[in-house]
């Protein structure tokens, strides 16, 4: 349950060299508090850090003003493709009313103080912390937690540039306005720049309560603006993290164990030395890193590497084995987290059962990871693509035995995210900490995509069993059980401390299912092995809502109901999810009378405060031996995401998220022998390409609801609406994925 | 076991500039670009030519540099990301790119734009399966294969000029 915000915004603002005007401001409890000023580095355009001294000093939102009068807007969530370095100055920029044309973004340093999503306020029950909420760039949060308080921040900057110019033209405030970066005097056609006005209007008293544009005023918001971010991403220039470099700087690889948690118990690196540029190797936890003068040095050394683990250590399950393991959980009773109803007599199988098996993914970003580390003793650098960078820094200074002011994380862009840029075990950023202490140099650890496909933090292997009975035409009772791998941080803590009583990861989309059936009952089960798991883009909700809609087709079938027909009828009382159904029905003008030759499927599911139903259309022709060829004619999106501050980059995230589904439904699967991950590359865990990637369109339907997360939105119906599709013609109820493992079909 | 070579000096053209490499003559391309000459923009991801992210031009064909060796490369000619707005369909390719909001996180564009300017010199209106064909090497785990799709046909019909 989130908290109320009792807070309010409490702003400061600063002159810069050279006649510009940099803006913080934060929420705050006590309004009266008289807290210093931030310092910002003028000379080297450094963003501001926060005084230490000023304990209720939790600015959590930048502006900077230059006098050459272009508008800096600094970011503190990260941008992992999404769109973040558009969007957030977009939302500044309106209530600022800036010239776009010169705005631009930038990122922000590490601190969750300072620069945390308030959307996490109060969320995570770590004090003073929650005052800020967390720098954490995930669960489609930027934008919706964000959005109230850039809006605010731009539009109190607003209204301090106004008063600076009614001082200076000697006119009231009311007879001024603003556009593009100007305050104009109509009546005397006098304009003046922001940048003119920004040392002025740094002296003024930021108010507390601007007011905000209303949505029939906007001009940027809702508009479809290219990326601030282009021209860096297609001439080659922009530096991720594998391309950064620092003087002196090696590279390091680790051979990590064959099996997780194995220990390493000898190593052989002579052979490596007759490889030019290889400078040695040192045991770390994970295993053996391995030093060199640059990539292909170190991986032409570490080839050449022996090594011995220690016997008996480290996981040894085959996933083949966790099917059965799985179903036996569910056979059982597990921890309720929603019981509707009579719901509870589902705990008896109901008339129709089904049970659903998901493998293991990675999350294969196109950068693989890496962390560029410059420890000296007494403090650390360090540059990273994170999602999380504030935990991250916190984590590394633990490990490097530093205070956290003592590390500066630069937080750079990232070649995909998905979730593995915030990883709850911190792996990569430990072990670039424990490789820094230990080669005592500034280093930089990569990984190939071999270690990134087999390095763990799986999407965990799941199993749902769903049980149902029907009453007349509709469906009586529901139960949908969870047999997950926990992706809770730390069991025990979180249920000894109360923070977390229930599976909210694994249990998403279960929990939640949208139809009015009387009877309702979800319960989860908590599994743990050896094999590390994490989120992965839209986390249980790809599985569960998998599970939900197409065992949703198999009743409306068994109730002799046509899909649309059904889900309309159980949706009455739900207007929004009604809209999107409609919506997407009516784009691939489908209706219960339609008689063709194609198929087709649709799924519906709302989260992250936004809806989204998608259809599929596919042609499903039965081969002379039986199975059948599948080729997807196109997908339809119908999304309901409140305001679209950016629709292009909305539609961009949609298109995005099926993509990435059609690559787990279809072939996306991570499978160990005896520990021993199988896969390793794109060649035995590929992904979507041109050539098959159907055709989409997608509508975004008007609303004036505050914005909703779309990063994940696109990801959880595309499987289901594809497997209903398949479903039409062949009447067969697909229980796992990927369905490309299922010998009757064939896709194209 | 692949053991290293000796160092060779080798001479490579790259961007229209001879360069002098010292580099065992087994090391793939990619690592002369990024490591000794300082040009970052074509990018590792997957090292076995399997993703496309390294894409450059060797004497105008669109060439996997991860897995070519550097002596392949004596005496020809290497176009990278750095040289391409220089030409004016570089230029419009990534004129359409930034105007179609075809890149998200972007690791993967440089080599999608040289296979894109690479299928447009070969075939300047390309069909569907023209494209398929020039471009499925090259993964987007973005999954923005829509867009440039459009982009590129957008640019057969002479648009971005």
């Amino acid at each position: 349950m989130k908290k109320p915000l009792l807070r309010r915004d409490f702003m400061r603002a600063t002159a810069i060299a050279g006649g510009g005007m940099l803006v913080a401001c934060k929420w705050d409890s006590d309004s009266s508090s008289d807290t210093p000023v931030p310092r910002g580095s003028a000379a080297d355009n450094a963003p501001p850090t926060a005084d230490p001294n000023a304990e209720r000093w939790t600015p959590n939102a930048f502006i900077r003003i230059s006098a050459d009068n272009f508008v800096t807007v600094i970011v503190g969530a990260a941008e992992i493709g999404q769109g973040t370095m558009t969007a957030v100055p977009m939302i500044v920029a309106e209530e600022l009313d800036a010239d776009w044309q010169r705005v631009s973004w930038e990122q922000s340093p590490a601190s969750a103080i300072t620069y945390g999503n308030p959307f996490w306020q109060g969320e995570g029950g770590l004090g003073d912390l929650d005052q800020a909420g967390l720098q954490i760039t995930a669960a489609s949060t930027t934008v919706r937690g964000y959005y109230t308080s850039q809006r605010r921040a731009g539009a109190a900057v607003r209204q301090m540039l106004l008063e600076a110019a009614s001082d200076q033209l000697g006119v009231s405030v009311e007879s001024l306005t603003t556009r593009d970066s100007f305050v104009i005097h109509e009546a005397s056609g006098t304009r003046l720049s922001y940048g003119s006005l920004a040392a002025a209007a740094a002296e003024k008293s930021p108010p507390s309560a601007p007011a905000l544009k209303s949505p029939s005023e906007f001009r940027l918001i809702g508009q479809s603006k290219q990326r601030l971010d282009a021209r860096e991403k297609t001439d080659g220039s922009l530096a991720y993290g594998f391309d950064f470099e620092i003087p002196d700087m090696v590279t390091v690889m680790v051979i990590r164990a064959p099996r997780f948690g194995a220990i390493l118990q000898s190593s052989d690196d002579s052979a490596a030395w007759d490889v030019d540029g290889y400078l040695g190797s040192h045991r770390v936890p994970s295993g053996l890193a391995v030093v060199g003068t640059d990539f292909w040095s170190v991986e032409q050394a570490r080839k050449l590497i022996q090594t011995v683990w220690l016997d008996g250590s480290g996981e040894d399950l085959s996933t083949s084995d966790l099917k059965g393991q799985f179903d036996t959980r569910n056979k059982l009773p597990g921890l309720p987290v929603r019981n509707d109803g009579l719901g509870v007599i589902s705990l008896l199988d109901g008339e129709i059962t089904a049970d659903y098996h998901f493998p293991y993914l990675a999350h294969a970003p196109m950068e693989p990871l890496n962390v560029t580390i410059d420890f000296r003793g007494s403090e650390c650098d360090i540059w990273c693509g994170s999602q999380w960078p504030d935990m991250d820094a916190l984590v590394a200074a633990t490990v490097l035995g530093l205070p956290p002011t003592a590390v500066n994380f630069h937080n750079l862009l990232s070649g995909g995210g998905f979730g593995r840029r915030a990883c709850l075990g911190f792996d990569y950023i430990q072990e670039a900490a424990h490789v820094a202490r230990a080669v005592n140099r500034p280093l930089k650890v990569v990984w190939t995509r071999e270690d990134d496909i087999r390095g763990g933090y799986y999407r965990p292997y799941t199993a749902c069993r769903l049980s149902a009975s029907l009453a007349g035409s509709t469906i009586d009772t529901w139960s949908h059980r969870v047999a997950s791998q926990t992706l809770l941080i730390s069991p025990l803590v979180e249920v000894a401390t109360g923070l977390v009583t229930e599976e909210v990861q694994t249990s998403q989309g279960a929990k939640e299912m949208p139809y009015a059936i009387p009877n309702v009952y979800v319960d989860t089960h908590s599994i743990n092995n050896g094999v590390p798991t994490l989120w992965v883009r839209s986390v249980a909700n790809a599985t569960n809502v998998y599970a939900v809609e197409t065992f949703f087709d198999h009743l409306a079938k068994r109730a002799a109901r046509h899909p649309l027909t059904l889900r309309r009828e159980l949706l009455t009382e739900k207007p929004r999810h009604l809209a999107v159904l409609n919506a997407v029905a009516e784009m691939a003008n489908w209706t219960p009378q339609t008689k063709d030759s194609l198929h087709r499927g649709v799924a519906l599911f709302a989260s992250y405060e936004s809806l989204i139903a998608q259809l599929v259309e596919a042609q499903v022709v039965q081969q002379n031996n039986g199975s059948h060829k599948v080729t997807i004619r196109k997908i339809y999106s119908a999304v309901d995401c409140g305001t679209a501050v950016n629709p292009d980059l909305v539609e961009a995230q949609i298109e995005s998220g099926i993509v990435f589904a059609l690559s787990s439904a279809l072939f996306g699967e991570i499978e160990l022998e005896e520990g021993v991950v199988k896969q390793s590359n794109f060649h035995d865990y590929p992904v979507l390409r041109m050539y098959q990637t159907p055709a989409m369109e997608t509508r975004i339907l008007p609303s004036d609801h505050s914005p909703g997360g779309v990063g994940e939105l696109g990801v959880p119906c595309v499987a289901p609406a594809l497997a209903n599709a398949i479903y039409a013609a062949t009447g067969e109820l697909y229980t796992s994925l990927p369905l490309n493992n299922n010998p009757s079909l064939v896709f194209e | 076991m692949t053991f290293p070579k000796p160092k060779q000096s080798l001479a490579i053209t790259v961007n229209g500039r001879v360069e002098q490499a010292e580099v065992s003559p087994d090391k793939p391309l990619l690592w002369v670009l990024r490591d000794e000459l300082a040009l970052k923009g074509s990018k590792y991801s997957c090292g076995r030519a399997l993703c496309g992210a390294c894409t450059v031009h060797v004497d105008g064909q669109p060439t996997r540099a991860c897995v070519t060796p550097v002596k392949s490369v004596a005496g020809k000619s290497v176009t990278t990301i750095e040289a391409l707005s220089e030409t004016e369909l570089g230029a419009r390719v990534q004129r359409a790119w930034a105007s179609l909001n075809v890149p998200q996180c972007g690791y993967c564009q440089s080599g999608q734009i040289m296979a894109v300017v690479a299928l447009l010199k070969a075939i300047p209106v390309p069909t569907d399966q023209q494209i398929d064909e020039a471009l499925s090497g090259n993964i987007c785990r973005c999954g923005m294969y829509p867009r440039i799709r459009k982009a590129v046909h957008e640019l057969a019909a002479g648009g971005f000029a």
